[in-house]
């Protein structure tokens, strides 16, 4: 059985003795069940996530890295429902209709759960991934990643943030790992982990949600009324990383389960084998902005030079 | 059938040569896998072999993304 079958009913509410219509079907645990208990269950799933790992202690400040999506906003929801002090981070990227109704929604979560959202716009610390875009040579998902992570580090530090939070889920895990293992990337690999612990400038960074599928933040986000960006971000229209997960799907639609037993053998079996042979890359610090870097300016504030001689000339 | 489907913010009005169309009917058209996409009929998510009906308010949530 791989869908739910109609008077199915959930597993939960039977194991304590009460009987109630399964609202879905999870075909990776063969889990009929009700929607009041699959938000309980994510929760439960996840706080199992963040105590494995030791991702976070009780008086640790978290910022979470707010996209406006289904899992960044889900996450920050159950963090908060798990009482750990989580404020959120967006970063207005400037691309146009997609970056402003995804801040709306962001704002208008965080006024729901009462936290504090801190916001900044590429347009005024850089330039916007547009143009960006136009300026650099590169891909612009590369960019707006390289952009992104410098940022969500940099202001957790300012604002007295210790932990950086990041909705990764299980799909974005799994296709990473699939992508890394086809071309047996080991220093990619030794640092694929859900927990990077701070050291170097870097503050400490985890991925609760990555055993929850990407529909299961979607049914979560679905069941629980949190309002998210429903559309594709347009440069990511078409991303490699979507054909990689489509496929992945596939197999799993297959074999149930394939996904998570994938995931957590190699974190299991294969990560204890690599996590000392990456090339430990000795990290400076940049001479504009004091961020981490392995050259003596970092790739942003190359970037900002660049701007600047472009400007001026 | 003609339905009308919301998808990604968007009203689709999608013309069907059958009578009967399901909830996975409604998947394919678009292009997508129960593995990571759901419909949702007037707010409640639905089996992939539920029946739907013109007068129902019927919506696609696919959760992949690539960011």
């Amino acid at each position: 059985m791989n869908s739910l079958k109609k008077g199915s009913l959930c597993l939960i509410c039977k194991t304590k003795g009460t009987k109630k219509e399964a609202d879905i079907y999870l075909p990776a645990y063969r889990l009929p069940i009700c929607k009041e208990h699959y938000l309980d269950w994510v929760v439960r799933r996840v706080e199992e996530t963040i105590k494995e790992f030791r991702m976070i202690k009780r008086d640790d400040r978290i910022l979470v890295a707010v996209s406006g999506g289904k899992d960044s906003l889900a996450l920050w929801d159950i963090l908060v429902k798990l009482g750990y002090e989580a404020d959120g981070f967006y970063i207005n990227l400037g691309i146009g209709e997609y970056s402003e109704d995804s801040k709306e929604l962001a704002i208008k979560f965080s006024k729901e759960i009462n936290r504090t959202l801190h916001i900044i716009s590429l347009k005024d610390e850089l330039l916007p991934i547009p143009k960006l875009k136009e300026k650099f040579n590169k891909p612009t998902c590369s960019v707006c990643g390289t952009v992104k992570r410098y940022y969500m580090n940099k202001k957790a530090k300012e604002l007295g943030y210790n932990v950086l939070a990041t909705g990764h889920n299980l799909d974005d895990e799994v296709a990473v790992l699939f992508k890394n293992v086809l071309t047996w990337d080991i220093n990619y690999l030794s640092r694929q982990y859900p927990v990077l612990e701070e050291e170097d400038g870097f503050v400490r960074k985890v991925k609760p949600l990555c055993r929850m599928s990407e529909k299961e933040m979607a049914l979560y986000s679905f069941f629980r009324g949190i309002e998210y960006i429903e559309y594709e971000c347009p440069f990511a229209e078409g991303a490699s990383t979507i054909e990689t997960k489509k496929f992945i799907s596939a197999l799993e639609e297959k074999s149930p389960g394939m996904k998570l037993q994938f995931y957590n053998s190699f974190l299991k079996r294969v990560y204890p084998l690599m996590k000392d042979k990456d090339q430990k890359v000795i990290l400076k610090s940049c001479k504009i902005c004091g961020e981490p870097s392995v050259n003596d300016t970092c790739s942003v504030c190359n970037m900002k030079l660049k701007i600047e001689d472009y400007t001026k000339s | 059938m003609t339905l009308k489907v919301l998808f990604r913010s968007k009203e689709h009005v999608i013309d069907f040569s059958s009578d009967i169309v399901k909830a996975k009917d409604i998947l394919k058209h678009f292009d997508l896998s129960p593995e990571y996409a759901f419909v949702v009929v007037d707010g409640k998510v639905v089996s992939e072999d539920e029946n739907l009906k013109p007068d129902k308010k019927i919506k696609v949530v696919s959760a992949i993304s690539g960011g």
